[in-house]
């Protein structure tokens, strides 16, 4: 490593430790501070100790002397006195030692370089002179005072302070630093964590965002059958009127009105589907039963196949329900089902079908659906790649990789899973594997109710449509169930139709309409101002159909049969009277 | 380098040992010449005092047995016994000093020795009596006399010793008559290994 590398290395560090530092929690810097003051504290206590300490030894070495030279300094042995004194010189920490006569002259005594030795000494309490400390005492023998004794100590040793304050500047260096680079450390981790959960929110929000896009291009791929499928049927009703206009025979007639009927009834189931389908909606689980519901889809399959391609459905009775979201259940029973086709470029079959698991050992009770396919099969390595995202083995254009994918996640997501079978050559079989439900399956309303007529009397029935063409045909059909009705083109003129005219028993509505109120805010006007008068929404818009529901509105799904009508109005008022 | 502090006016005057002490310090030069010449007929006042200031010190470092004194509050007494070879200087000494406690009385005897004596320093004999003092052996009296008296059988005797003062002491004398003497005091007697 080169100097300038190193020195950039080394400011790189020292910033990223100042930036961590400065993240460091006021906590740390507080617990830095105490341990500071309380090392303070502690070494200041720990100097009075001593000192108290080193008082003690010296008034008991001075007293050890005083005793020791009584009678050599009684007695003019100076040689003896000098003796006990020199002896003193083996400890370092003394740096004047003296004995005294009793007149206070001295007798004996030496010093180190630096330090006085008085020439004459008075006993005195002890006291510090500088880092000194200086001891006298009396020398007695018995109640004979005989002379004194100066001692004079160095509380500590200069290298032995410094060391002693080196080793607790050491420690509190240590300690500082450990909880500086704890609290460091710490606050880079909740910045991680803070980071962490931003990534996670907005990869929920991108998974949000994906599952529409899989749905979108499974939309893609119906737009272009659907769109055909329509302009066949389309082609159908008009062909159908056109020859009604030109022909008189009533057989024949009645032949072309029953293909029209049909044409129209396809249409509308298709676009019922589509809408269902292309609902945005977060994960609903609702407790479906899969054999319903894929027999629900059948328009749906059919018309996004080739001419070539056969569906057939093996759908039992009796299977157990299943807690999904049935859009989403859909969306990949298509993707499936859409992957099976593409897998078969000469054609073949698909066959849906669906199947109780029972449990065994630790694995629940789960139902099966499996779409298996007559195509080119998939070769053993590639397997365990088709549910990657992206991963497509279609042209530029045709595929995204993202439908299989779909299907992965949604199994998981409703605590399944996914099992693929393969031959190349004899086909692929997928199939879902989805644990059975405990709950019961919703009570469903029966679809095709009897026709019921109006009754005994003729009842009036406001019918708010902003559509004359709409209108027309409800209006007639209302007279035909036998009921007079009242046109509203909005809702704002339907409820000054309501204050003037008396004896509207019903009002059925139309959803979006222009105006200042929709039809779900005429339906609440009249419920707080006439409660007594029942409502019947109608719609082909399967969001605004949600909140409607969501409020426990009456509601009838645009298009709709007469039958549908007359069961949803005999309901109403029946629930009104 | 440390150094020892002495006296160095005194060891330059008098190499071996200087005795020259407290109040007796200006008459130095007239120390230094009694030393060097002693006489045991005219012996040099310094001396003297030296001596009477150690009957004194001597008290503290011995231990008398508890019956010696007749009353908790009797005094000290110090008996000088023959010729008082000290004068006034004696009596300066002991003014207002106590030993144990107890007050100090001197007592100059003559050549009779009372009872109730703590310490008995013997002089020379007066010149009017020549009978030699008998002491009653077993008494706990400190016995004290100068080697150049001609008293013997004490159990301190001052003698000379390079100009100084010093002392000898019988141990074994002074248990028999009940005292203790201090070690203290015995290692610095003459003869004795020092401390």
């Amino acid at each position: 490593m080169d100097g300038s590398h190193f020195k950039v290395s080394v400011t790189g560090l020292l910033s990223r430790t100042a930036r961590r530092l400065a993240m460091t929690p006021l906590v740390a810097v507080f617990l830095s501070i105490a341990l500071l003051i309380g090392a303070l504290t502690l070494a200041i206590q720990n100097d009075l100790i001593g000192r108290a300490e080193k008082l003690r030894q010296s008034e008991v070495q001075a007293q050890i002397l005083a005793s020791s030279v009584a009678a050599p300094l009684a007695f003019d042995d100076d040689d003896t006195t000098r003796e006990f004194l020199n002896a003193l010189r083996a400890n370092s920490e003394i740096q004047a030692a003296g004995a005294y006569d009793v007149k206070g002259q001295l007798v004996a005594g030496y010093n180190v370089p630096g330090a006085v030795l008085p020439q004459a000494s008075r006993v005195a309490p002890p006291a510090i002179a500088g880092r000194d400390l200086i001891v006298t005492t009396t020398v007695r023998q018995g109640d004979t005072v005989l002379g004194s004794i100066y001692l004079r100590t160095a509380i500590e040793t200069w290298p032995r302070r410094a060391l002693r304050y080196l080793g607790i500047a050491l420690i509190v260096v240590m300690a500082s630093l450990l909880v500086a680079v704890l609290g460091a450390s710490y606050a880079s981790l909740s910045d991680t964590h803070r980071k962490l959960q931003a990534e996670i929110a907005s990869r929920q929000q991108a998974e949000e965002a994906l599952r529409q896009s899989q749905k979108m291009e499974a939309m893609g791929q119906l737009t272009g059958g659907v769109a055909h499928d329509f302009n066949n049927l389309l082609m159908v009703a008009s062909s159908g009127l056109d020859l009604m206009d030109r022909t008189t025979d009533p057989a024949k007639r009645e032949r072309l009105r029953a293909g029209i009927r049909q044409a129209v009834d396809r249409g509308a189931k298709l676009t019922q589907q589509l809408l269902t389908f292309a609902r945005r909606s977060p994960m609903h689980p609702e407790v479906i039963d899969i054999g319903d519901r894929i027999r629900g889809m059948d328009t749906l399959l059919d018309r996004s196949m080739r001419e070539d391609v056969t569906v057939s459905l093996d759908l039992p009775r009796g299977l157990w329900p299943i807690e999904v979201d049935p859009s989403q259940m859909e969306v990949a029973l298509l993707n499936i089902a859409l992957n099976a086709r593409d897998a078969m470029p000469d054609g073949g079959t698909i066959t849906i079908s669906a199947t109780n698991i029972p449990g065994q050992d630790d694995a629940p009770d789960r139902v099966s659906v499996a779409v298996a396919d007559t195509g080119t099969g998939i070769a053993a390595d590639m397997t365990a790649k088709i549910f990657e995202p992206f991963f497509t083995t279609k042209g530029v254009g045709r595929g995204t990789g993202l439908g299989l994918s779909q299907v992965y996640g949604f199994a998981h997501s409703s605590g399944g899973e996914v099992k693929v079978e393969s031959e190349l050559g004899r086909g692929t079989t997928i199939a879902l594997l989805i644990p059975r439900s405990q709950k019961a399956l919703p009570h469903k309303a029966n679809e095709h109710a009897p026709m019921i007529g109006a009754g005994d009397r003729r009842r009036l029935i406001l019918l708010v449509e902003d559509d004359d063409s709409v209108a027309v045909m409800v209006t007639e059909m209302l007279a035909t169930l036998g009921y007079d009705s009242e046109r509203a083109e909005n809702a704002d003129i339907a409820l000054k139709k309501l204050e003037r005219t008396p004896g509207v028993e019903l009002v059925l509505s139309d959803m979006v309409m222009p105006g200042h109120l929709n039809g779900l805010d005429l339906v609440r006007t009249i419920a707080k101002r006439w409660p007594a008068i029942p409502t019947v929404l109608m719609t082909g818009y399967s969001d605004a159909a949600t909140s409607a529901t969501d409020e426990g509105i009456r509601l009838l799904l645009k298009p709709y049969r007469i039958e549908e009508l007359s069961a949803h109005l005999a309901a109403a008022i029946g629930s009104a009277a | 380098m440390a150094h020892l502090i002495g006296r160095p006016v005194l060891r330059d005057l008098i190499p071996e040992r200087a005795f020259a002490r407290r109040t007796l310090r200006t008459a130095l030069l007239c120390v230094a010449a009694a030393a060097a010449a002693p006489s045991p007929a005219a012996t040099p006042p310094l001396e003297q005092a030296v001596k009477a200031s150690y009957i004194f010190k001597f008290a503290p470092f011995i231990e008398w047995p508890s019956g010696s004194f007749a009353a908790p509050a009797s005094p000290f007494v110090i008996c000088l016994a023959g010729q008082d070879p000290f004068g006034p200087v004696i009596d300066e000494v002991v003014r207002g000093q106590k030993v144990a406690g107890r007050t100090i009385a001197l007592r100059r005897v003559g050549s009779t020795v009372p009872a109730g004596c703590q310490i008995l320093f013997l002089g020379r004999p007066a010149p009017s009596n020549n009978v030699p003092l008998v002491l009653t052996p077993g008494q706990p009296v400190l016995t004290i006399t100068d080697a150049g008296s001609g008293v013997g059988g004490a159990i301190i005797q001052f003698v000379m010793q390079g100009g100084r003062v010093r002392f000898q002491i019988d141990d074994a004398g002074a248990r028999a008559n009940g005292l203790v003497i201090s070690s203290k005091l015995l290692g610095l007697s003459i003869g004795a290994s020092r401390p």
